[in-house]
């Protein structure tokens, strides 16, 4: 008998086998060295029963025919399985540490993160099955977001070692959280103060274009580890000082300039001729016709410019943490060093959290744009 | 008035127009006619300076163009070309009311102008709120030329504005575009490649060849006195006799004598009445009498005039 939904057949089965191959979670007697696992069927009766109905409930929805219903149990099923997931690894997590001592740390195992990622995956499919708009995605995603708050303002999470890393240093996190939103948003705005007129002067001159996509392209091809290093020496030559934030701001303005200067001039290059010559034709002057017709035509795919730019700046502002510029890298780097994999956590999964909330938000703005002349 | 003199367009060494000059009268529908390249759109496009002329002037009642503002000469001149341009992102209404609202026309006014262009060109009300992309090409076009039409301008410039339409709805906007020119009285700059388009709509032909203006006059003109051998082929080579008879109508040729049948309309065209007495296998028609008068007939000796 063959699946009816084989997404969800493949991700289920991946999710279990996640489960079979590595612990749920790791014990170790201290923060610095690796633990012994400790399988999701170890980790009592009570965890592993209800995690392994719900997932015979949706391994048995990818075989049940139809198109909405499935789609819409899968989606409840799957979402609540994910959250059941993470209530277990905390609720796990604190019944190991009750009769261990202070000093020993429990973390997330790869059979957690396994089967997160495909039970995310089975919600995101669900919900694309259902051709969910914008609005119900949003709302999906928010009750989850909400359950996990309410889970860790319970206290759920607190026996986990990322919880702990989080609470040793919940001061430093909210600065540097805000720190990296901050280098993020100056960086992004400068690139569209730059790349934007650079990016019409191109569509208005197309035969300047090859030499400043090509100057931009070859920026983009730096690492950026090196791009980072090599503002060092002339920075510091100037007197600006080659580490902090002014170097970071100027590397991440350098590589957000590329996608912010094609997508303006594609935008601008894109809206049709005859637009344009009616538009003339009529008397609206040059100005009238950029602001009144090739700005709001070629919004979207200035957009989609944006888009990319501010989800590759989020990323790429870990790195800036090298140079001192602070962020959320720094605890990434701070964790590396010291060989505590719960604290280069605590630097990375907010910033993939950052990066996708962008990205969505400005999907959602660039929907709207879409849109809205249709409406 | 529009008067173009001596009007030149180079390019490099190439002159796409050269030394074009004609005068159209005010409330005259001219077709501005010629083949691919033969720079009938430039000639076109300079009137509203869209391109500026290397040499000559055009001036309209008696103003050269030259000096005056180009968006104020451009908001006096109604454009509509071929590929429409409608604004996709803006509904009909804001559409046509793209140069009052330029000239600064109180709202009031400019929906009042709306109405009635939606009226004029026998458009649903209810169309002003949809936008470009929900409107088939005819009704797109017409909104074009509700649009070209919207401030009231004294000139209208159409560059092939039907060329990209199936047979009948160009056929209806053509009708349409006619019965327009006789109620407002526009002065109308017409460019097409299709001389039957321009002996159906112009009342003067400018025919251009290689940026030259090689014959300039009325339909009739063009076709019992033709310049050249270029005109006489352009203008439909054997088929020419045909054209003159499409220009005339019955009423002028009609003789009392009755006969029986299914009369045709005075205002038939010499072309269908012709038709008409090949499909029939006869060599005369009845035609309806005018008004209330007495039913003539018409022979195929009367059509060769």
């Amino acid at each position: 008998m063959m699946p009816r939904h084989r997404v969800l057949f493949v991700l289920i089965l991946a999710a279990i086998a996640g489960c079979a191959l590595g612990g749920f979670v790791s014990e170790a007697p201290n923060r610095l060295v690796s633990g012994h696992s400790i399988m999701l069927w170890q980790a009592g009766p009570s965890v592993s029963l209800w995690l392994t109905i719900w997932a015979a409930a949706l391994l048995l929805l990818s075989f049940v025919p139809g198109r909405r219903s499935p789609a819409v149990a899968a989606l409840i099923i799957g979402a609540g399985t994910l959250l059941l997931l993470i209530f277990d690894a905390g609720h796990t997590a604190a019944a190991l540490m009750a009769s261990a001592p202070s000093a020993a740390r429990v973390s997330l195992g790869w059979a957690f993160w396994a089967s997160g990622f495909c039970l995310a995956m089975i919600v995101i499919d669900a919900l694309q099955r259902l051709r969910a708009g914008h609005l119900l995605s949003l709302a999906v995603v928010l009750i989850l977001i909400a359950a996990i708050a309410v889970f860790a303002v319970l206290g759920t999470f607190d026996a986990l070692s990322l919880a702990r890393e989080y609470a040793a240093r919940h001061a430093e996190f909210a600065k540097e959280l805000g720190r990296h939103c901050m280098l993020v948003a100056i960086a992004v705005v400068l690139a569209v103060a730059i790349g934007a007129p650079l990016g019409l002067y191109v569509a208005r001159q197309p035969g300047r274009s090859t030499g400043i996509f090509g100057a931009l392209n070859l920026l983009q091809t730096i690492p950026s580890v090196a791009l980072f290093g090599l503002l060092i020496a002339p920075l510091s030559a100037l007197g600006i000082g080659g580490i902090g934030a002014v170097p970071a701001i100027i590397a991440l303005v350098l590589y957000s300039l590329l996608p912010v200067v094609r997508n303006t001039e594609a935008g601008i290059s894109g809206v049709d001729p005859g637009v344009i010559d009616a538009a003339r034709g009529m008397g609206l002057t040059p100005t009238q016709i950029l602001w009144r017709i090739e700005l709001p035509l070629g919004m979207p795919v200035f957009l989609a410019g944006l888009r990319i730019v501010t989800v590759q700046a989020i990323g790429l502002t870990i790195v800036a943490a090298l140079i001192g510029a602070g962020g959320l890298g720094s605890f990434v780097f701070q964790g590396i060093g010291q060989y505590a994999i719960d604290l280069v956590l605590l630097g990375a999964l907010p910033t993939i959290a950052l990066a996708l909330a962008a990205d969505f938000i400005l999907a959602l703005l660039a929907a709207f744009f879409e849109r809205s002349p249709h409406d | 008035m529009i008067e173009l003199d001596r009007l030149t367009k180079t390019y490099g060494a190439r002159a796409s127009v050269s030394d074009v000059s004609f005068t159209v009268e005010k409330g005259v529908f001219c077709a501005i006619v010629g083949s691919s390249g033969s720079g009938k759109s430039t000639t076109l496009r300079m009137i509203n300076r869209l391109i500026e002329p290397s040499a000559g002037s055009i001036r309209i009642n008696g103003e050269n163009i030259a000096t005056l503002p180009v968006e104020g000469l451009r908001r006096r001149i109604g454009y509509a070309i071929q590929s429409v341009g409608l604004f996709p992102h803006w509904d009909v209404a804001d559409n046509i009311a793209t140069v009052p609202r330029l000239l600064k026309w109180p709202e009031e006014r400019v929906q009042q102008r709306v109405d009635e262009l939606l009226a004029m060109l026998q458009l649903d009300p209810a169309m002003g709120g949809k936008f470009p992309h929900q409107l088939s090409g005819g009704q797109q076009q017409r909104i074009g030329v509700a649009r070209a039409l919207a401030a009231d301008p004294e000139v209208l410039l159409m560059d092939e504005p039907f060329g990209a339409l199936d047979p009948i709805t160009r056929e209806a906007l053509r009708a349409e575009l006619s019965r327009i020119h006789r109620s407002t009285g526009k002065t109308i700059l017409f460019v097409t490649h299709d001389i039957d388009e321009a002996l159906q709509l112009a009342d003067v032909i400018a025919l251009l060849r290689d940026g030259k203006l090689v014959q300039f006059g009325p339909p009739i003109e063009l076709l019992t006195q033709p310049a050249d051998d270029f005109v006489r082929d352009f203008m439909g080579g054997g088929t020419l006799g045909l054209k003159l008879l499409a220009l005339r109508q019955v009423g002028e040729r009609v003789s009392p004598e009755p006969v029986p049948g299914e009369p045709i309309a005075p205002e038939t065209t010499l072309a269908e009445a012709l038709s008409q007495m090949v499909l029939r296998r006869t060599s005369r028609l009845p035609v309806r009498g005018t008004t209330g008068g007495a039913n003539g007939s018409i022979g195929l000796s009367d059509l060769i005039g």
